[in-house]
């Protein structure tokens, strides 16, 4: 498959949350090299109605969750230019996002499934098996390098007690009440939960936030464990308090409005490898028991055009 | 000795919608922050055999207990979110409390 095609489609597989398509990829064409441009633009979200559910929540998390899938689309790709020894550069620039690859005509023989499986969320874990500790350790080294060169924190959370408080808390803030008690993020009572978040809201962390992620998540999957995302967090609910030293968070000192988010990065084994990913083994709000993923809806986010001669 | 019993009451139309229901978490906070300080003795939930009707009984060691408990802001939390459950599904829900004198033979049921 020619690597144009191959980087198409990675875009177009990137991990989104619920159809939130927070940006539109120009890919520009020359004869030695494929660059992509990366715009943060609300053009192409849809009404999606559990993003009509969010519309609640304040403008940062909205944007905090921008950047990160700015962050997911061009991690999956770098994790793909990486594996295949192609040189590429992530340039940052004021309005957007670049994605340089330094090469363009290549015939790659390659299988997209691993970039398959990261797009769904996993929704059923089996908690009885603990991530290996290689696997963890190769995830804690990624981890400490991003942070050598971002100020935030690394939580890592394996023991069962302490994930099954963060479980509890997995449901926006404003859905308790409509959903019953019992209906939390499914994915979060997982065997692994990282979150890398910073000291200070700043969207250029997020974007790099979303890049380590979809390593993070790309690498369990290729070392045969299943990953899902959670962004949802009852940041209000008083039992906060039990795991707030673990998660930097100070709740008697943050507001709505003034706390840095947190995304989840769950990782596991399938409870049971013969049901669908999206299936939910705890009791459910759902009638066939499985939570639909939103996919991108659209295709028009992304635009291709090829440049004959490159002015220098 | 004087306990204090509360009876919270549920009664929902029909049986399309469930009963409001915490989850484990919640529990466990509940049994660690209460049961096993002896402020709660004994937590008894019965349904109708319709299932419309749920009746749930808690026996604190006193007043004092119960106060902590309704005061508690994580108590206070949930509760805020299971009466806009019950609103929205249209469950009624009513709270009744009463002193309750025992021999000191009888109170020694609730140290479980």
């Amino acid at each position: 498959m020619k690597l144009l095609d191959i980087v198409k489609k990675l875009v177009f597989l990137a991990p989104c949350r619920c159809g939130r398509t927070f940006y539109s990829c120009e890919i520009s064409e020359f004869s030695n090299k494929i660059s992509l441009k990366f715009v943060p633009t609300d053009k192409f979200l849809i009404l999606d109605p559990r993003r009509e559910d969010e519309a609640f929540m304040p403008d940062h998390f909205q944007s905090f969750e921008k950047y990160e899938h700015l962050g997911l689309v061009v991690g999956n790709i770098e994790y793909f230019l990486k594996s295949n020894q192609i040189n590429y550069q992530v340039k940052k620039e004021d309005e957007f996002y670049e994605l340089e690859i330094k090469s363009n005509n290549l015939d790659i023989e390659t299988d997209l499934k691993l970039y398959q499986i990261f797009k769904h969320a996993h929704r059923s874990f089996d908690t009885d098996q603990a991530v290996d500790q290689e696997t963890f350790n190769i995830l804690s080294d990624k981890i400490n390098n991003f942070l050598s060169t971002h100020d935030g924190y690394n939580v890592m959370v394996d023991d069962k007690l302490i994930i099954k408080k963060l479980h509890a808390l997995s449901i926006y803030w404003d859905m308790m009440g409509e959903k019953n008690g019992y209906v939390k993020a499914p994915q979060m009572n997982s065997s692994l939960v990282i979150t890398v978040p910073p000291k200070n809201f700043d969207s250029n962390y997020y974007f790099d936030m979303g890049r380590l992620y979809a390593d993070l998540g790309l690498t369990a999957i290729s070392r045969n464990y299943q990953i899902g995302f959670v962004n949802v967090f009852n940041y209000l609910d008083p039992r906060v308090r039990r795991v707030q030293a673990i998660l930097h968070l100070d709740f008697d000192q943050y507001t709505i409005d003034t706390v840095v988010p947190r995304s989840f990065l769950c990782i596991g084994k399938a409870l049971d490898p013969s049901k669908p990913f999206n299936w939910i083994a705890e009791k459910n709000n759902y009638i066939d028991s499985t939570l639909p993923s939103c996919i991108l809806v659209t295709k028009d986010f992304v635009t291709v055009n090829k440049v004959e001669n490159e002015i220098v | 000795m004087k306990l204090y019993k509360v009876v919270i009451t549920s009664v929902k139309k029909d049986n399309d919608v469930e009963f409001w229901e915490s989850d484990s978490d919640m529990e466990d906070y509940i049994f660690e922050t209460y049961f096993q300080t002896g402020k709660i003795l004994e937590a008894n939930t019965d349904i109708s055999d319709t299932q419309l009707e749920k009746v749930c009984t808690i026996m604190f060691k006193d007043l004092k207990s119960y106060l902590e408990f309704s005061q508690d802001d994580v108590i206070i939390f949930e509760d805020k979110h299971k009466k806009r459950y019950n609103n929205y599904y249209r469950i009624a829900m009513s709270i009744n409390t009463e002193d309750i004198t025992v021999t000191r033979d009888l109170y020694s049921l609730y140290q479980h």
